[in-house]
């Protein structure tokens, strides 16, 4: 082997946070998403309620419960943004029925907490079964449909996500096929489009030590923060372990990561699967924060949503779709006289960032068009790190010792994708 | 130079596209510890007889042994798992990845460390992370002052020869019984090659047996033991190097039939 | 036996709908491998624009003209208003990421999906519309034996069945068709071949969404109504014809059409009305299962 001195990097004089903005999307969600950023983030976000109820009593200010409301909302989305940043940005899956496993865990959960099957399960009996309600489902859907291609995928989720919707506004009557009635009269099992009212919310306290008594909103924005720090946190370790590399690997170059060992199949199925548990789990905490369960929890608008807070906020990037959640649910709140065009506007958004910048704010997934066709995803640099060539120019005498290669690399029409 | 136990043993191996016969009727064997060169002209095949043994295309007819297992029929992955590892032609690094977990999805198959155990820093999952990432040591060993101050940046930042030296990391990383490379010297200049011979050659020393396609033929002369050379599809020469360097049905081949006969 | 016999008119009728809506999209899939998700919605957008002109002429009496010129008028508008929309939405939406990761259009084509949708629940109509069908077309309904169906209803599949003809002789026999067919087999050998790639998108975009178009029209006369959300449910049920009959395959679209609608009268009519679309949605997971190519596709590539 040669006697090559290893390359030296440039000496680093920038400051530490223009590197870091220098370094493009990859290193903002390096930056953002260690420990030291996420820690204060975390206790700040649980702080803020406190600070809305002491500016409340400290002045002629009524908006704490509000606010309140609006920031538990906006983090319930922020956790099934970051949900579907799991199977659309990592494991690149199209879920577009993505919004139906809240809607099942919304549902599984009122089943087994309210009046409508005389259950009321507390929350430790509740939670198993949700996730298993929740996986059931996911694995109906996903072992068929991920064998196939991913448009195929985008379909039959939009089918399931359709029908669901479908089957939750019919069964407030026994289901009657071919002549049969299956079940007894009366037999009401989802409420059909009034949905299930009167669900238990979660048996806590409701005064904790050092902080006094703890309004619903309050409690349930705690719960969904919580819900969010762990969620983030599963996804960060996941990132950096077998998993991880294994779901980046099959989204850079599926082929080349079954080549590798990978059971391109297994790990669709496990990132699928798992978003769409969190997404029930959610849906579970939900229905437990406002007491109902409604079908409109499965409509097709809400999946687009969470799908524009994913884009928008960055594919591929947790803060990114925090942030997309924060863009998405706070301003409509805000703006209330334009809720009437809520979506329209919604799906300008998307199909401007679409169009303009698809990775979004803080994407680390570049679905650009390139430049030659077919292959793997690109990536975006702001300035790559072009290593400088460290082997030595070859000599004439080097040359001449050695045949000329003919070998031209061969544009394989096998790995044409 | 070692003969006797064959590692892969192809019969028969057959691959139609439509009305094209892509492979015809290959029988070849590799033994433990050799160094054996598939060479032929553009369009014989080669590349498609990697993806026949890999298990990314599936034979029309034929069977493909490694150590006495039957391949053919065998998701990908399980191949890889059985013990063949392989690098290409246009070179597959995972972009996004950075040069250490490159290395460390060879070692994905045979690391036992799942979704829960990483949430959850269980003790299994922690040992064979860290097996892991010792190995990822061991596979740089053989090019460790090129790729040791690179582990840590993404792939896409890589030159092209770094590349190719990740990929071949990936691939020992993943223990193979089998190495197959595909035109491991492709695009490089005369000095590279001289380094690719060498690792080639280390990496046979160390107990790996080699299967490659090349174009490059002086480099196939010095290394292989053995070279087989394909032409649309069929073998028609195999044996020393020097054997089929002479052999006019493979001068034909390449240079058509008046250079043959010269 | 009747029962048979009358749920399979009522699924011929419903299934040219089908066919209509299925050829847009196996056309659009097999020149650019995209799934246009928003292709159902262009259905309804024809359907509004027949019944606006049906509107303006019925009821605001703007002109007495005869009932056969409305409908006329309808189809045009439809058809050419429906064709222009796709077009447009190619042009801006989806040529931008013509050579994009595979994901990229599919998620612009749920966002001009919604767009749609809102945009006529806004600026139209949340509630659904009506359409003076009875003004414009006899509500005839023919007997034979003893089954029945209404006029409109044959008009669909007659006329469905006339335009499929139509189309398969375009794509099959004109050169045009083939420069179409050879777009759709490789885009870029065609555009070695000298075939100008971007037109003949821009064609297949307006034939299918003109296809469309009437679809919305023939619905209208059909059940005489329009609402914002209908192209989303019948969007899904195309598509699921488009895949029994093999995705990107013309005349699979139009047999998958009819037979998913055959199917689904079948089922609506044997088992349950409440739960026909469940078994549609059976039927594609199905037919993915276990013959993903449908039935006239080409088996997709064999990988291990």
């Amino acid at each position: 082997m040669s006697a090559q001195p290893a390359p030296t990097h440039p000496i680093q004089t920038t400051h530490a946070l223009k590197r870091v903005w220098e370094s493009g999307p990859a290193g903002w969600n390096q930056a953002l998403t260690r420990p030291a950023v996420l820690v204060p983030f975390f206790v700040l976000a649980a702080v803020v309620p406190l600070v809305l109820q002491y500016v409340e009593d400290n002045s002629s200010w009524i908006g704490a419960q509000y606010w309140t409301l609006i920031l538990a909302n906006c983090a319930m989305y922020a956790c099934l943004a970051v949900a579907l940043n799991l199977v659309v940005g990592y494991a690149g899956l199209l879920n577009l029925g993505f919004i139906a496993f809240f809607g099942i865990g919304s549902y599984a959960y009122a089943l087994v907490a309210s009046d409508q099957l005389h259950q009321h399960y507390p929350l430790w009996a509740a939670l198993p079964v949700v996730v298993a309600v929740t996986l059931a489902f996911a694995l109906l859907v996903g072992v068929p449909a991920l064998r196939l291609r991913g448009d195929y995928l985008a379909i039959v989720t939009l089918g399931f996500g359709l029908i669901m919707r479908d089957l939750i506004l019919d069964l407030d009557r026994p289901p009657v096929l071919a002549g049969h009635q299956f079940g007894p009269d009366g037999l009401n099992l989802t409420g059909g489009t009034n949905g299930i009212h009167q669900v238990d919310p979660f048996k806590l306290p409701t005064s904790l030590p050092l902080l006094g008594p703890v309004p619903h909103f309050r409690m349930y924005y705690w719960i969904f923060i919580g819900f969010l720090a762990l969620t983030v946190y599963c996804m960060l370790r996941w990132r950096n372990s077998r998993t991880g590399r294994a779901w980046v690997a099959i989204r850079d170059d599926e082929l080349a990561a079954r080549a590798m060992g990978v059971n391109t199949f297994k790990y669709r199925l496990l990132a699928f699967a798992m978003s769409a548990v969190i997404a029930g789990i959610v849906g579970m905490i939900d229905a437990a924060f406002i007491f109902n369960a409604f079908p409109g929890n499965f409509d097709v608008q809400q999946t687009v949503m969470v799908f524009i807070m994913v884009i928008l906020g960055g594919l591929g990037s947790i803060p990114g779709a925090i942030l997309g959640a924060i863009l998405f649910t706070v301003p409509p709140f805000l703006l209330q006289q334009f809720v009437f065009y809520k979506y329209l506007i919604i799906s300008i958004v998307l199909i401007a960032t679409m169009v303009f910048r698809p990775e979004g704010l803080l994407g680390t997934v570049s679905i650009r068009p390139r430049k030659n066709l077919g292959g793997t995803l690109e990536l975006l640099t702001a300035e790559s790190t072009i290593e400088a060539s460290e082997l030595p120019a070859v000599t004439d005498a080097e040359a001449a010792d050695l045949e000329a290669a003919s070998g031209a690399i061969v544009d394989d029409p096998e790995w044409k994708q | 130079m070692s003969q006797g136990i064959g590692v892969l043993e192809i019969r028969g191996l057959t691959r139609r596209f439509g009305g094209l016969t892509a492979v015809d009727g290959l029988d070849l064997t590799v033994n433990e510890g050799e160094i054996v060169s598939l060479v032929g002209p553009n369009g014989a095949g080669k590349t498609t007889v990697f993806n026949l043994i890999s298990g990314v295309l599936r034979p029309t007819a034929g069977s493909v042994r490694l150590l006495g297992r039957e391949l053919v029929g065998q998701p990908a992955h399980r191949i890889t798992h059985h013990g063949i590892a392989r690098t290409f032609q246009n070179i597959r690094v995972f972009p996004q990845l950075t040069v250490r977990e490159n290395i460390l999805l060879g070692t994905h198959h045979w690391t036992r460390s799942g979704m829960l155990g990483s949430v959850t820093f269980w003790p299994g999952t922690m040992r064979a992370e860290r097996a892991a990432q010792a190995e990822v040591q061991t596979a740089i060993e053989l090019f460790r002052e090129r790729l040791e101050a690179r582990l840590e940046d993404p792939a896409f930042t890589l030159l092209y020869a770094n590349r190719r030296r990740t990929e071949i990391a990936r691939a020992l990383a993943a223990r193979p019984k089998l190495l197959l490379l595909d035109e491991p010297a492709a695009g490089m200049n005369p000095y590279e090659r001289i380094e690719m011979a060498g690792l080639i050659r280390s990496m046979r020393d160390r107990g790996l047996t080699i299967f490659l396609i090349e174009h490059h033929m002086p480099l196939v002369m010095e290394i292989s033991d053995r070279v087989i050379v394909m032409d649309h599809g069929v073998k028609i020469a195999e044996g020393l190097p020097k054997e089929v360097h002479s052999n006019p049905r493979v001068v034909e081949a390449y240079l058509g039939r008046r250079a043959a006969t010269a | 036996m009747g029962i048979f016999l009358q749920q399979l008119i009522n699924g011929l009728e419903l299934g040219s709908l089908y066919a209509l809506v299925a050829l847009g999209y196996t056309l659009i899939y097999g020149i650019l491998e995209m799934l246009n998700f928003a292709h159902g919605d262009v259905y309804m957008v024809g359907a509004f624009l027949a019944a606006g002109v049906a509107a303006l002429f019925v009821h605001n009496e703007v002109a007495a003209i005869p009932a056969g010129l409305v409908v006329g008028l309808m189809v045009v508008m439809a058809m050419g208003g429906a064709g222009l929309l796709g077009v447009g939405i190619e042009r801006v939406a989806y040529r931008p990421l013509r050579n994009a990761n595979r994901l990229a259009p599919l998620i612009t084509a749920i966002g001009v999906s919604l767009f749609l949708e809102s945009a006529v629940q806004v600026w139209v109509s949340p509630a659904p519309v009506l359409v003076p069908s009875n003004a414009l077309v006899p509500q005839t309904v023919l007997h034979l034996g003893g089954l029945t169906t209404p006029l409109t209803g044959l008009m669909l599949f007659v006329i469905a069945v006339a335009l499929m003809v139509a189309l398969d002789a375009f794509v099959f026999r004109t050169r045009f068709g083939s420069a179409m067919r050879a777009t759709a087999q490789d885009r870029e050998a065609a555009t070695f071949m000298g075939i100008d790639v971007d037109r003949v998108i821009l064609v297949t975009f307006f034939v299918a969404s003109a296809l469309a178009g009437m679809a919305g029209v023939l619905f209208g006369l059909w059940h005489a109504t329009a609402d914002f959300f209908m192209g989303y449910l019948l969007g899904i049920k195309a598509f699921t014809a488009a895949v029994i009959g093999g995705i990107g395959n013309i005349r699979g679209a139009m047999i998958g059409g009819l037979l998913l609608g055959v199917l689904e009268s079948l089922a609506g009519g044997f088992i349950s009305t409440q739960f026909q679309d469940t078994f549609v949605f059976l039927a594609l997971i199905t037919v993915l299962l276990i013959r993903p190519q449908g039935l006239f596709g080409q088996p997709l590539t064999d990988r291990a």
